[in-house]
Order: C-alpha cells, then structure tokens, then sequence
C-alpha cells in the first residue's frame, strides 16, 4: 500500500528513492536489515545497454515509439539521454494515434520544441492535458475506473518523458493525479468520478500553483526594502511575480537581470518587468562579478529542492549564488512546495537534462560558428540544463509555508506526506 | 599616415575643380556635403545666439558629431555651407582637428547669406561644380555611427550597373514605431521594390492614422514590394552629382522632401530612381527640436552612439577628456563634488565644474565650468557652460543655456528653455513649457529682415535693449533678467504652440503647418508649395493662378470659369471641393500679394473688392441650397485654419478676436452681392458646430449681431407680405 510506505520512508528518513516507472513509487524492499536495495532509474544510465534492451521493451509494450538519441556526448554525460530539436518524437507517430491522445502528443510537441518551458508552466500544461484526457475518457466494460485510468495513463506520461525528461514538479503533479485516480471507490458512478477528478486537478492548480505564489510574494515583499537592487536570473514566473507584486505594493527598487547563452531567458522576464514600469539593467551571466558589488539581493528561482537542501535549478544558478556568497550579498530561492523532491543530489553530474546541442551554435552576421562540429572528432558540446546549488549558498527559502533554510526540506517533505495520507 | 592621405585628396581636388568627371574606374575620394544650417527657426529664441550646428550636445558642438561620422566613413573632403552666424560657424571649424593639415578629411567652408533652404545649397554646389563624384549629404545636426560603406557599395554598383538611373540612396534605420530616437514629425512610410530597394513611395505619416498610396507603385515592374514604416530617416543620403543638376532644373525645389517627391513623381518621365539602405545597427538621428536634442542626448550618454562617446574626446580638445565609471556616470578634470551628493545614472559633467552638497543628478548633462549649489534635484536637465545654479533648485527636462543664472529656491518644470544670458529667481516656478529668453518676443516683428543679416542684427537688438521694458518680475523672479519668449498677453494654447516649436510636440497635427516648418518662413517669398502633394493642393495652385492671371489681364469671369471648370475635370475633384478650393484661394489672396503680416482691416479692404470682381465666378457655382452650405463650411473651415496658422507664427496679437470680427465682416459682403441667401446663412448658423473652435466662433458677438439682424429682417419681410 502506497501511504504506508511513504510513511514508512519518510519515518525512516530514508532518502534514496525507489523508482521504476520513473515517479511512481512501487513496492520496495526492505531487507530484514534495514537497508535499502538501491535501483538507479533509468534515464541516467543510457550508457548501461541492459537497461536500453529494458527500456525498448517497456515502449514496445505501450506502442510508444522510441526518440533517437542524438549521439556526439560529452563522454562525462555519456549516462545521459540527449535529443535534437530537429527530430521531434512526434514524427515517429502514426496518425491518427491509437494509443496516445492528442491533447497529450501536442503537449509532447510543446515541450520538445521548448515552446512550453519553466517547470510552473510544464506542470500546468500537464495538468491542463489531463483533464482533457480524463474528460474524454469513458471506461471500457468490466474494468474499473480507478484502475484502467492509471493504467491508460502510463503510456503517455513514458510518451511525455520521451519528449522531455519529466521535472520534479511534474513528477510530483502526476504522482497526486494517481493517489486520486486510485483513491476513488469502485462503487462511484464514472460520470461523478471524473468530475471529482477535474475537480481535484482544479484545486491542485489553484492551491498548489496560484495561492503558492500569492502566499510566498506576500511574505517576500516583507523582504523588499525601498533602495533595494534585486538581481534576478533567467526567467522565473514565480520570481516575476513577486517583483510585480512588490512594485505595485509601491516598494522603490531596482532590478538586475542576468541571463544566460543559448536560451536567453532573460529578456522574456526584463520584457515582462520593463512592461510593468520596473526600472531594469540587463546583464550576461559573464559579467556577474561586475555588477554584484552593487546588488543587495539575490532572488533565484528553483526547478526543485532536493531533499538534502540542495537547489535544483537552471544551469548558472549555483555559480551566481557563489559569486552572491563571496561578495556577502543574501541569497534568497523562492520555491513552492509542490517542487520539493525527495531525491538526493549533491552534484549536476548524475542526474541531469542535456539539451539539443545545436542551440549553442549561433549565427553573427551571417557567419555561422560550430556550423559543422559533428565533424571535429575532437569537440563536444555540452548544452545542460539544470545544475544544483549546495544550501550553505542559500540564505533562506521562501516557500507557501513561510520562509525556511534549506535544511528543513526534508521536513516540509514528512509534513506533506503526512497530508497526503 | 593622415597626412599622405590629407595631401592625396587636395593634390586630386584642385585639378578637379572643373566639374568635369574624371575617368571611371578611377578611385575618387569620397566628398561631402554638410549642410551646417536647418533653415526653420525651431530652436528659436536659442538660435538667436549660437547657430544650431553649434549647439552643444554631450559638451560637444552637433556639427562635430556630424564631421567625425563623415571621416570616419571614408569621407575625404567635405563642404560645410553656413548661412545663419556663418561666421561663429567658421571660427569653430577654424579652431577644430579638422582644419588642422593633419586631418584625413579637408574641410571646405562655404559661407553666403543667400541660401534659404537645401535646395539652394545645391543649386550653388551645382553652379561652382564643387563635386566630381557621389557625396554624402547630411545636416550638420546629424549624429550617427553608421558606416556607410555598404551603402556606397551598393549606390556604385547600382550606378555602374544601370547607367545613372539611381539618384540617390537614403540611409534608413530599423526602428520600431514609437522609438525614443524616432521624431514624431519626421515619422515616415515608406513603399519599396523589396528586391531592388527602389524606393516606390515616401510619405510623411504626420499622425494621421489613414494613408493613401499611389495606385502605380502596386503594378510597378516587381511583383514584390514592401511597406514600411518600422524605418527611420537619418537624414544621410548618398547622392550622385545628378542631384544638384536636378536641383538646378527644378528651381522649385526647397527640401529633401521635395526633391525626393518630385523624383518619385517624375520617374516615368525622367527615369530616375531613388534607392535605400536600411541598417539594422548603427545609430543615426536628426536633432530637430528639443524633444529629439533631449533623446539623442540620453542616447549619447548611454552609449549607443559608440564609439562617439563622451569620454573619447574625439574632438581632440585640450582639458576635455573624462573618465566614465559605473552607470554611464562621466566626470571632466576638476569637477568637484560636494558631501551627499548622488550622481544617480546616466551623467556627464564638464571640466571645471563645482557641484556643492545634497545634490541629486540623474539624466542630465552639464557643461564646463558651471557652479551648482546645495541640494539641488537635477534630472534630465541640460545645462551648457559657465551656467550658476543657486541652492535648492529643482530642475526637470529643461535646457539652460550658456551662461544663465538661477537663483535660489527655483523649479523649473518640464520642457522650459532659458536661453543665453538669463537670470532666473530667486523663489520663483516657471510652469512647463515656458521659454525666457534675453531677446523680447516683439523684437522679431520689427525687424523681419532679420534672416538676411546676421551679424548687424545683434548690434540692432542692442540698440534696442535701450528702449525696451522692463523684466516681468512675476515671471522671471525678483532679480530675474529675460523675457518670456512669445508675449504673455496670448492664451493658454499659443503656449502649447510654443512647446511645439521648440520641443516638437506635435499637439494637433496639423498637415498644413508642419509642412511649412521645413520651409524658410521670410515674410516676402510666397509660400511655394511642394510639387505634388495631392490633386485638391494641385488644383488650388492652379485656380490660384487662374485667377491672378485672370486679374492681371482682365479675364471675363466666364472664361475663368470655364478654365476652372477644366481643371475639376482634368484633376478628377468633385464639385464641393471645387467650391472649397475656390473660397479658400480668394480668401488666402490677399495674404498671397501683401505677405501674412497684414492687419485686419488691411485685409477686409482688399478682399472686398475682389469679392465684387469674382462675384460671376461665385455665382456659377453657389447656385442649389446645398452648395451655398457648403461654401459657408468652406469659409468657416478656413478661417479656423488661419487662425490655428496664425498662432504658430505668432505675428498679431489677440488674432482670435480679429478674425471673429473678420469673419462677419467677409459673410456679409457675400450676403450683400446675393451669391448667399439670409436662409441658408441661418441655416448654416444652427447645424450643430463639429469643433470646440466652432462653437466658440458661433459664439462670437459680431456673428450673433449679424444672425439677429438678418433674422429681424426676414420677420420684416415676412409681415411685409402679410
């Protein structure tokens, strides 16, 4: 039974997660000695031809067609999957699709082509599809609701994964969608079940994604001061929201975007505050030292937060906070708690995403450069897309719950298992 | 290096001097000519004192900006033409770099009081035949970093490869509408043959938000074709010799405006073409008026015209370097800056100057050796050199020009000029908007000549400082010493008008005054209109010209008729706007043969009689009840117009009232010769007026004394037949 284990899990403080669809927690063992037989999931061991074999398998038996890895790795990042933009998943489908819906291949699409990105929006977008998907749904004779619906659900969230390797909130997204799915009772009729079921996705949304937000931008306001220069990196929703929130709350600051190669990020969020009156500089990660010494803080955005306190964020992150450290400027990561993960990760090495490679090539007047580096044997690109920053850079969290350090993650984690239950 | 280089284009000058074009292929230097005058009066009262390609910007003289853009892009030999202070043109350009030997660019200074618009330039460079090869023609109120090599490239290639069909290749920038640096009067659309670049149609858009395009530019030789209007005109072109010769041959034409639209015009006939060039980086801007010296200015400041920036020193004066430092914050030699005191972003403050304690500067440029006191707020303020500022002064977007003086507890606020010499406060507030200037406003009425001499006029004012008023104490402070520019006596919105002139808001678009703007306003040449506007403009001049020949010779009036007749048909324009054409050329006749400063009366006295000559003509048309509406809305339509035409060149005062009375007067001499009927002037009296001016006209005394009376009248009339 699924509760009683987390509870087990959580009681135990054993962080090691136990995955083999990626997010949803089966049955694990515990040895009559108390430790945990340790299973690596396996899209971080591409590498490793046994679990490919495995892996094909599973697709085949789903009738999910296989992404083709795109190759020339960086050997460090070899246990990594890498696709090219250029080779969507979605072209290796037969149309129409028997097995996937579309709702769910247009999500694919979106999310291959990076046209939906930020973990918010992906998780919403997730959401969004399903509803869509549980709406459409009828339930074949002599099966049970609460059953074939996980069961159907399978396919397109391994479809999804395909396209881009889950995030920690969506992982979290889906894993609540099957607690509901299951914990409806065999006796409902399949019209009030899915209604109850849209009705649960809403509130997950609105109270996980919308109150989250409004929760942690009213306490961090409390953290703007007037005269404040606030560096922000990339584009955070959630970090946009709170400067708009606190520019309409008539605090007086001034703010700092830094962005990064090859997505450029930044200029959507400057775009976004410049809109709203918010008077802007606009800097490149490269010149982050320069421009720190006039900062007073930092407002980082989080793709996750690692049960060891770690911050899992978009590659750059951790060298800010860094360089923020050395010059003693506070370091504050706004994250609701619909992010935090259980998994543990003390580097960006074992578990990561690469990026299609091709997006670092750039084109200056009309002169393009790596236009062929494929062909130099000797050069790899290397496109990651998330890295993790150690708490002892971090100051304070900013979550729905108030304002923590790092170190209680795991905390928050029993607390919301306890929830779950 | 510079040196050979200098030697090498004055040895291949002199030879050349005689106009005839040396052999193709050969390598010419690259000339220019920088037109160092804007022929309009927009900086006025400022230009009084310091012509505009003096004006400083970023502490530096505008002409130089223009002079390094035109070296740094290959140009060799240049032609500077002065008219208004020639002179302090010459000794400027005497002191700078460029008349030193080492200087890679030869400046040539061209001075005659006798040019009064572009067009006159060029007739003049085409009359001495200075140039043997494409020039490059800006103003010398051009800032810009563009390199236009390619261009010339591209103008070379074009002119080789299809003999002398192109003309001239404009230089555009890619800039979104609304842009800081794009002038609201200078926003422009432009049709082009998007794979030649030839230029189809150039329009000023002038606010409006309907435009109507020529059908032939749609079934031009190329299926594709763009529209643009996300460009912006950065006043270079890149010309051929041909231009001037043109010039030459159309002795009508003024402007650049002009010449590209009488080009465009004629291409069939004439087959010349104008080219584009459209650079997505590069930074190029006219300084037009205030709002453009404010944005190009901050533009300078910040950086986007590297690598002219301020620190360079590119003028290579003695003492004028400075540092640059965090948040475009630049400091010349010597400045001091008292305790407390922020320079906030986007400073430059010239050598010498004192800044004392408390003080916050954001924005803003100051110029050499100017004191400024304690807790003073400076934000986008541009103060020139040797210019004091007192304590607790607040100033916001104003210029305040050399050697002014502000006393304490002063706020001037947005938009305000005090131009040379004047003294300001203490504890006064000088709305927005307002202009003080040492040259009283009436100066200019009395003496009209003025744009012809320069340097006799500035003994004149001071002859005539003698008899002048005394400074308005309420306006300029206790101790104050200037005049408010443009009297106070006028209402609130010949203020705004004001505003226009200098800052260049456009307040009410008004198609027909800003046409002027680029024109010389000297009072006796006739306003020459642009060829080819439209065909109602068209017509105008032609009936204007029917008519006057038609007085001169003693034309019946059945023959005008039948001419004007003609014209409606040839120019395809309908009956009503006939009849409009023809109300408004009679009634703008007097104004025609006497100039625009005649007085009302003056004006009455001579309308009259030409009403009684052209009574037939009138008469031919105004005949259904319809059209007798319709000429009564003409006469209303252009007296308001007048009225708004009137107020920006501010010669009368209290016009309003004048034309009121004006108004009544020419109504009833129509009434008398019975080309309108006292029925249908009621009629027009009570339709519901269409404009606020309207309504205030209706309410005009005269009129209603006028309406009562033909109203008393016809009750008379109708006892009469009981």
């Amino acid at each position: 039974n699924v509760g009683i284990l987390i509870r087990l899990r959580a009681d135990s403080h054993c962080h090691i997660k136990n995955e083999d669809d990626q997010w949803q927690i089966k049955e694990h063992f515990l040895t009559p000695l108390g430790s945990v037989v340790k299973r690596l999931p396996e899209h971080i061991q591409v590498d490793d031809p046994d679990v490919l074999k495995k892996l094909a398998k599973k697709l085949e038996r789903q009738q999910i067609p296989r992404r083709l890895d795109y190759g020339y790795k960086v050997s460090l990042f070899s246990h990594l999957l890498q696709y090219s933009r250029k080779a969507p998943l979605t072209q290796q489908l037969s149309i129409p699709s028997a097995v996937i819906h579309p709702a769910i291949v247009r999500l694919g699409l979106q999310y291959s082509q990076g046209i939906v990105a930020g973990s918010n929006a992906r998780s919403i977008a997730l959401l969004h599809a399903f509803k869509q998907v549980i709406s459409d749904y009828t339930t074949p004779s002599n099966e049970e609701l609460s059953r074939d619906l996980v069961n159907k659900l399978k396919p397109y969230i391994s479809f999804l994964n395909q396209c881009r390797p889950l995030s920690a909130s969506m992982g979290n997204a889906i894993k609540y969608i099957k607690k509901e799915i299951s914990n409806i009772p065999s006796q409902f009729k399949e019209d009030d079940a899915k209604k109850k079921l849209l009705n649960c996705i809403e509130c997950f949304i609105e109270e996980k994604i919308v109150l989250a937000a409004k929760a942690i931008a009213k306490s961090s306001i409390e953290k703007i001061n007037d005269g404040d220069v606030i560096l922000v990196y990339g584009c955070s929703s959630l970090v946009n929201h709170i400067l708009c929130e606190a520019f309409e709350k008539g605090r007086k600051f001034r703010v700092i975007v830094v962005d990064s190669r090859p997505r450029l990020e930044g200029r959507e969020a400057l775009r976004r505050l410049v809109q709203k009156g918010i008077s802007c500089t606009y800097v490149l990660i490269s010149a982050v030292s320069y421009i720190l010494p006039e900062v007073s803080k930092v407002f980082l955005g989080a793709h996750a937060l690692l049960a060891n306190g770690y911050v899992m964020s978009r590659v750059g992150t951790s060298q800010i906070a860094l360089v923020a450290k050395a010059f003693n400027v506070p370091v504050l990561v706004c994250c609701e708690t619909y992010k935090f993960c259980e998994r543990v990760q003390t580097d960006s090495f074992v578990s990561n995403e690469l990026d299609d490679p091709d997006d670092l090539i750039v084109t200056r007047k009309g002169e393009t450069q790596l236009k062929d580096w494929q062909q130099v044997p000797r050069l790899g690109l290397l496109n990651l897309v998330y890295d993790v920053t150690p708490p002892d850079f971090v100051d304070l969290v900013i979550t729905d719950l108030g304002m923590i350090p790092c170190t209680s993650v795991p905390v928050v984690l029993r607390v919301k298992n306890v929830d779950l239950l | 290096m510079a040196a050979k280089v200098a030697k090498q284009s004055r040895s291949a000058g002199v030879p050349g001097r005689k106009g005839a074009p040396e052999q193709e292929g050969e390598e010419l230097p690259l000339q220019a000519v920088l037109v160092a005058d804007s022929f309009n009066r927009r900086f006025f009262p400022v230009t009084k004192d310091q012509p505009r390609a003096l004006l400083p910007l970023g502490n530096v003289a505008m002409i130089d900006y223009t002079l390094e853009f035109l070296t740094s892009t290959g140009v060799q030999e240049t032609f500077v033409f002065c008219c208004w202070m020639a002179s302090k043109i010459k000794d400027h350009l005497l002191k700078s770099k460029w008349c030193r030997p080492t200087s890679p660019n030869t400046v040539h200074i061209i001075t005659s009081d006798l040019y009064r618009s572009l067009g006159d330039v060029l007739r003049d460079v085409d009359a001495k035949s200075l140039l043997r090869s494409d020039f490059v023609l800006v103003y010398g109120d051009v800032v810009s970093n563009i390199d236009v090599s390619q261009a010339l490239q591209e103008h070379r290639h074009r002119r080789k490869m299809e003999k002398n069909i192109s003309v001239m290749t404009m230089i555009f920038k890619e800039s979104s509408p609304g842009h800081r640096s794009r002038c609201e009067e200078d926003d422009i659309i432009v049709a082009t043959d998007s794979r030649s670049q030839q230029i189809l149609h150039y329009q000023k858009t002038q606010g409006l938000k309907k435009l109507q395009f020529p059908m032939n530019i749609f079934h031009s030789g190329s299926n594709e074709f763009e529209i643009r209007h996300d460009l912006l005109d950065c006043h270079i072109s890149i010309c051929s010799p041909q231009v001037a010769e043109l010039f030459t041959d159309n002795f009508d034409y003024q402007t650049r405006n002009d010449f590209v639209r009488g080009i465009l015009v004629n291409e069939e006939i004439l087959g010349n073409q104008i080219h584009m060039h459209v650079t997505k980086d590069g930074y190029g801007a006219r300084v037009s008026n205030l709002l453009m010296y404010d944005a190009v200015s901050s533009d300078l400041v910040r950086r986007w015209v590297y690598p002219l920036t301020p620190e360079a020193n590119f003028t290579d004066q003695e003492g004028r370097g400075c540092t640059y430092s965090r948040h475009n914050v630049y400091r010349g030699p010597g400045v001091t800056l008292g305790h407390g005191s922020q320079m906030e972003e986007n400073v430059l403050i010239g050598s010498g100057t004192s800044i004392g304690a408390n003080c916050c500067i954001s924005n803003s440029v100051i110029g050499n050796n100017c004191t400024i006191g304690d807790k003073v707020i400076l934000d986008h303020a541009y103060i020139w050199n040797d210019v004091h500022i007192s304590s607790n002064v607040t100033i916001s977007q104003t210029v305040v020009c050399d050697r002014a003086e502000v006393k304490e507890g002063v706020t001037l606020n947005k938009q305000c000029v005090l131009a040379f010499n004047v003294v300001i406060g203490p504890n006064v507030s000088l709305p927005g908007g307002t202009v003080i200037s040492m040259h009283h406003p009436e100066e200019e009425e009395e003496d009209d000549d003025e744009f012809l001499s320069d340097d006799a006029e500035v003994g004149q004012t001071k002859d005539k400082k003698g008899k002048q008023k005394m400074f308005n104490p309420a306006e300029v402070g206790a101790e104050g010493k200037g005049y408010v520019w443009k009297a106070s006596s006028l209402d609130d919105t010949e203020d705004e008008e004001l505003t226009q002139c200098l800052w260049g808001l456009v307040l009410n678009p008004d198609p027909e005054s800003d046409s002027e703007d680029s024109e010389p306003e000297g009072p006796d040449d006739p306003v020459i209109p642009s060829p080819e506007m439209d065909d109602v403009k068209v017509v105008q001049m032609e009936v204007l010209g029917t008519l006057q020949r038609g007085l001169e010779e003693n034309i019946s009036c059945d023959n005008l008729v039948l001419e004007i007749n003609s014209l409606k048909y040839a120019y395809n324009v309908t009956l009503k706007e006939v009849m409009q054409i023809l109300t408004r050329v009679v009634l703008e006749y007097p104004f025609q043969q006497q100039g625009s400063l005649i007085t009302a009366s003056q004006y009455v006295a001579l309308l009259v009689p030409l009403l009684k000559i052209w009574s037939p003509v009138f008469k031919n048309y105004v005949k259904r009840a319809q059209d007798q509406l319709d000429c009564l809305s003409a006469f209303e339509e252009h007296f308001l117009e007048q009225e708004n035409h009137w107020a920006a060149m501010v010669k009368v005062k209290a016009l309003t009232m004048v034309f009121f009375f004006l108004l009544h007067q020419v109504l009833k001499e129509m009434y008398d010769l019975e080309i309108l009927e006292e029925e249908m002037i009621l009629r027009w009296f009570s339709l519901e007026p269409s404009t606020n001016q309207s309504r205030k006209l209706r309410k005009n005394q005269g009129l209603q004394k006028l309406i009562q009376w033909f109203e008393e009248a016809e009750e008379s009339s109708e006892e009469d037949e009981e």
